[in-house]
């Protein structure tokens, strides 16, 4: 593997790792919302 | 700058061709084009209902529609505009620029990309498909509130399912971008180097990740609340209807800014080109399109002072509202002071932009007077809101996002589009738009409530004039469509720079954009920053 690929890979991971996070955030938002009225119930 | 443009010329400019392009394609301007598209077809579905209304509008008593399908048109005409017209162009516009703007091969995550369009078609399929069932289409209003909405036919389970899908799409595409932003950055482009239209869209992104999933949530309720025995909204399990508004409206009022960021980004980029001067007080819009982001979290009760709300809330509310009118008033002026003895040109982009700024203004003046609480009380649910709203989504984002067209045209098409036609359009679409808006306020004022199809013959004048304004605003942008089409087809060819006052790093790859562009980070220098 080239340098150039090795610096595409490293990119993806960090690209695939931020979108993970942000999803997760989005989905918590969702998650704790719902659930809170839920509780509330 | 024509160094890189002439670099650019050799990229390997291959790529797939016929229906695989499109359907399985993981270019950010091919999937821009794909946006702009949907987003324009869905402008004239949503705009032909909106002919319906203002035909049914045009006298008093009923005329052509009964009023049931009335309100589905009300209903889902907003639904189309708002999340299939107004937000897929804006993110057709950043998969177009952003890109390009900062020194990206593509976005970060191009297969999501092309999954994040096309749920687009599969959700307004499903929302479409409930004008053909049994109780007909949606009728409750946009804002779909219970219990009327719980009345709903077979169609409420399409409209749930299809606002989950619109923000499942909308939630990825702000990932996507702010992940470009963040990670794939050309080196030497820092983030206070970015243009503005980047800025207001990574802001723009956050609020879509903060906002949706609570529109999500409460309409997951809504749905357990009609099928599942729960009572969330339902008074007589113990529930509050009031609350879906709250949580609606959470959504709602950051939804407004979602629609009028990129519409700040995009005329930021446009009135420096033609006033041939840097924008004026650049860290400063930056900080003024943050801090609006982070207040329209805190204001969305301004939309419901006449529910009963203790008079403390309905005071916080209120100051709160007045406080965005700071960073806006910020933004207005510092477009103001760049046109300030600027070598200004009023070429089609600049005229919309111009127009935007001053008609935008209009539309957030009649905010502030919305956002009196005992003034409210008063104008709640009239024309005056209609009109208020539709000055800032109509004169304000969607002048904004045609402003944006003319202006990266030439570069994605690599023709100059028809510029007498373009100035004819221009005209007649702020003609058309005032005559069809402005006496709205007049019927509001009057005391002419929204969402009804039948009217007291006193307010019979101003709706016979607003509708005459509508169909000839309509018909005026076919005259769009045509502009488009015939700029895409051919034309005086277009210059890398386009605009003689560009700047920026879009301007320095050729027109039309080559399919890979910036595979190699560019180096930039100094004038590529100047934006």
């Amino acid at each position: 593997m080239n340098k150039k690929d090795n610096v595409k890979e490293q990119l993806g991971k960090k690209n695939k790792k931020l979108a993970f996070f942000l999803g997760m955030i989005a989905l918590s938002f969702y998650g704790i919302f719902v659930l809170m009225h839920a509780i509330n119930e | 700058m024509s160094t890189l443009a002439k670099d650019n010329e050799h990229d390997h400019d291959h790529k797939p061709t016929g229906l695989k392009r499109w359907f399985f394609s993981t270019n950010h301007k091919d999937i821009g084009t794909l946006y702009l598209i949907f987003a324009l077809t869905m402008f004239f579905v949503g705009g032909s209902m909106a002919m319906i209304i203002r035909a049914e509008l045009f006298q008093p008593g009923l005329q052509f529609v009964d009023p049931q399908f009335y309100n589905s048109m009300v209903t889902v005409h907003a639904l189309i505009m708002i999340f299939g017209a107004v937000m897929p162009a804006g993110v057709g516009l950043a998969n177009w620029m952003i890109p390009l703007m900062i020194g990206a091969p593509d976005m970060a995550l191009p297969r999501m990309n092309n999954m994040s369009f096309w749920i687009l078609p599969f959700a307004f399929a499903l929302l479409l498909s409930t004008l053909f069932m049994d109780g007909g289409a949606p009728a409750g209003g946009w804002t779909m509130y219970p219990p009327l909405v719980l009345q709903t036919g077979d169609a409420f389970p399409f409209l749930i399912f299809a606002i989950h899908f619109l923000g499942v799409s909308s939630i990825m595409g702000a990932i996507n971008i702010i992940a470009t932003v963040f990670n794939m950055r050309a080196p030497g482009m820092t983030l206070m180097k970015m243009p503005l239209f980047v800025w207001t869209w990574v802001i723009t992104s956050f609020l879509l990740i903060a906002a949706l999933p609570v529109l999500a949530g409460g309409v997951t309720m809504l749905l357990t609340d009609k099928y599942f025995g729960t009572s969330f909204f339902n008074a007589a399990g113990g529930g509050d209807p009031v609350l879906f508004q709250h949580i609606f409206w959470f959504f709602g009022h950051p939804e407004v800014y979602i629609l009028a960021l990129p519409a700040f980004g995009i005329v930021s980029q446009i009135i420096p080109t033609f006033a041939r001067k840097p924008l004026f007080g650049y860290a400063s819009m930056v900080y003024a399109t943050a801090s609006i982001a982070i207040l329209s979290f805190f204001v969305w009760a301004h939309h419901m002072f006449t529910v009963g709300l203790p008079i403390k809330g309905e005071l916080f509310f209120m100051y709160a509202t007045m406080l965005i009118a700071v960073p806006t008033g910020v933004k207005v002026f510092n477009w103001v002071a760049t046109m300030w003895k600027g070598a200004m040109t009023f070429e089609t982009p600049m005229l919309f932009a111009v127009a935007f700024v001053i008609l935008f203004t209009i539309g957030g003046f009649s905010g502030l007077m919305l956002g009196i609480t005992p003034v409210d009380f008063q104008y709640h649910d009239t024309y005056f809101v209609v009109a208020h709203f539709h000055y800032v989504l109509l004169t304000g984002a969607v002048f904004a996002l045609m402003a944006a067209v003319y202006y990266w045209l030439p570069k994605w098409t690599g023709y100059m589009y028809d510029e007498r036609l373009g100035k004819i359009h221009f005209w007649l679409s702020v003609i058309t738009s005032n005559v069809l808006f402005f006496p709205q306020h007049f019927l509001g004022l009057a005391g002419m409530p929204r969402r009804i199809p039948d009217y007291n013959i006193q307010f019979a004048d101003f709706n016979a004039i607003s509708s005459i304004g509508g169909f000839s605003y309509g018909l005026t942008q076919l005259l769009f469509v045509y502009i488009v089409i015939k700029c895409a087809m051919g034309g005086k060819k277009a210059k890398a720079v386009s605009w003689e006052g560009a700047k920026g790093l879009e301007w320095c790859v050729p027109s039309p954009a080559p399919f890979h562009t910036f595979e190699t980070p560019p180096k930039l220098t100094k004038e590529m920053l100047e934006h």
